[in-house]
């Protein structure tokens, strides 16, 4: 398993990984804006939109507010895309001790918390604002997300990503066994990336996009390129766990278009979510997410664990 | 033409600055970027930041209040930056023009583009846009990052 050839193909695979997510997320960033231009009656920007934006901020002065704090300010651009660059690795099953859930969550979460500092850093009340929001988001999703990843594991045993696929072939589709969870984990989608009903962390109209307001440059477009990048992980992280265990033991070739297809597929729906609905407030929101979502992940975790002691499920 | 110039040709975040005016050319420029003209076809999008910025566009006359305002905004907005100044107020303080309380837009900073009317039709405003587009084009490939 360790000869030099598969751990140097293994290694360009990850690469590959890598530049797939970040040039897809802004791809996925252009969809968001086609939908929403379409739901308008608009035309809406051409295809390459997002990266001219990317270019161009990476072309831009780089300014430093002077009441920012320094360090945090520098730091946090470059952590966010480090930790959203190893999450497109963890996702895709290359390395097996790397796809992890467990690593994925606090990857995931890492990226959110570099947002939330990113904020704290430049010292502007209104990120200070948008920080503490997007703290308030952090608390409302982890919860069910994590619930969710304990019922993967209750059911299949094991947290890795391969094992999971491979437990897939083995006993039939987990969407079938945890289609609450599914649900709880599509409800987490919309907070994590910011979309509507839920964009309360950089609502652009009362807080000037919140946590970024400060950001100008490259490290704003890094900020930018790691937020992107999570909400289109989201979406293959789905797309592998839930959907993708039929195509897996058929072709691997197949196996990849159809976690693009179905990613895709994802983030159009979120979009279309995202241009039909308007913001609700925080205080609705955490109602939602406290009441709603976390009560869909338990019932199934509840489901799970029951019939697991009554040894009825494998 | 290079990456650089394409990329700031096709790429215009705008932040909007009230600088006193009567709210008559706000109307108009939300009319400008409204689904009629859709100026995101070519890269436009309204932020909410001046640090995001690369266009400022400016409505109203300036008082001696506001100045100090547009002062810093116009200081906040990273280089390479136009400033598109909207309306006649802003073009040559328009009625206001002997006005004790006014200052007037290019007083207190350099405007590259002047849009004529009171309120402008929103089509010139798209006009002008399209004109910051080139001389921010212009710009860009002279300026270089420290
Ligand atoms: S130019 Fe006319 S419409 Fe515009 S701010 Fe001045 S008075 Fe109002």
């Amino acid at each position: 398993m360790t000869s030099p050839v598969i751990a140097s193909i293994k290694v360009g695979l990850a690469i590959l990984a890598a530049l797939y997510i970040s040039l897809m997320s802004l791809y996925a960033g252009w969809i968001r804006r086609k939908v929403r231009a379409k739901v308008h009656g608009r035309v809406g920007p051409p295809w390459w939109q997002e990266y001219a934006d990317l270019a161009k901020l990476l072309f831009k002065e780089d300014l430093m507010p002077p009441t920012a704090n320094y360090g945090l300010f520098t730091v946090t651009p470059a952590l966010c895309l480090a930790a959203a660059l190893t999450l497109s690795v963890a996702v895709f099953p290359i390395f097996y001790s790397l796809s992890d859930l467990i690593l994925v969550a606090y990857l995931l979460m890492t990226v959110s918390v570099c947002l939330v500092l990113a904020g704290y850093a430049s010292n502007n009340p209104y990120s200070i604002v948008g920080s503490r929001r997007a703290l308030l988001g952090l608390l409302l999703y982890e919860l069910p997300f994590v619930i969710v990843l304990i019922t993967i594991f209750m059911l299949t045993g094991t947290t890795n990503i391969f094992e999971i696929i491979s437990w897939q072939i083995k006993h039939g589709p987990l969407i079938m066994y945890l289609p609450l969870s599914a649900a709880a984990f599509i409800l987490c989608t919309p907070i994590k990336a910011i979309l509507n009903p839920f964009s309360i962390v950089t609502a652009e109209t009362e807080l000037m996009e919140g946590v970024l307001l400060e950001y100008s440059g490259r490290r704003l477009a890094v900020l930018e390129l790691a937020h992107k990048m999570e909400f289109y992980i989201l979406a293959v992280l789905f797309s592998i766990v839930f959907t993708s265990w039929w195509v897996y033991e058929y072709n691997l070739a197949l196996w990849c278009l159809w976690v693009i297809f179905v990613s895709l597929l994802f983030i159009l729906v979120a979009s279309f979510v995202d241009a039909l609905t308007a913001r609700l407030q925080p205080y609705k929101a955490s109602k939602f997410y406290w009441i709603i979502t976390t009560a869909l992940s338990v019932i199934n975790l509840v489901a799970v664990i029951v019939p697991k002691i009554l040894g009825v499920l494998p | 033409m290079g990456v650089k110039e394409r990329a700031f040709r096709r790429s215009l975040w705008i932040y909007h600055f009230n600088a006193s005016s009567c709210n008559a050319c706000e109307i108009e420029i939300l009319a400008a970027i409204s689904p009629r003209y859709d100026p995101e076809r070519l890269g436009v999008k309204l932020v909410g930041s001046p640090r995001h910025a690369d266009i400022l566009l400016v409505a109203g006359p300036c008082n001696r209040v506001v100045a100090p305002m547009l002062k810093k905004v116009y200081e906040q907005m990273p280089e390479p930056k136009i400033v598109v100044a909207v309306g006649t107020c802003a073009l040559g303080r328009g009625v206001w023009y002997d006005s004790y309380a006014i200052v007037g837009v290019d007083e207190v900073i350099p405007v590259d583009v002047y849009v004529p009317g009171c309120p402008p039709r929103p089509y010139m405003i798209v006009a002008a846009l399209a004109e910051a587009a080139k001389l921010l084009e212009e710009r860009a490939a002279r300026f270089e990052k420290r």
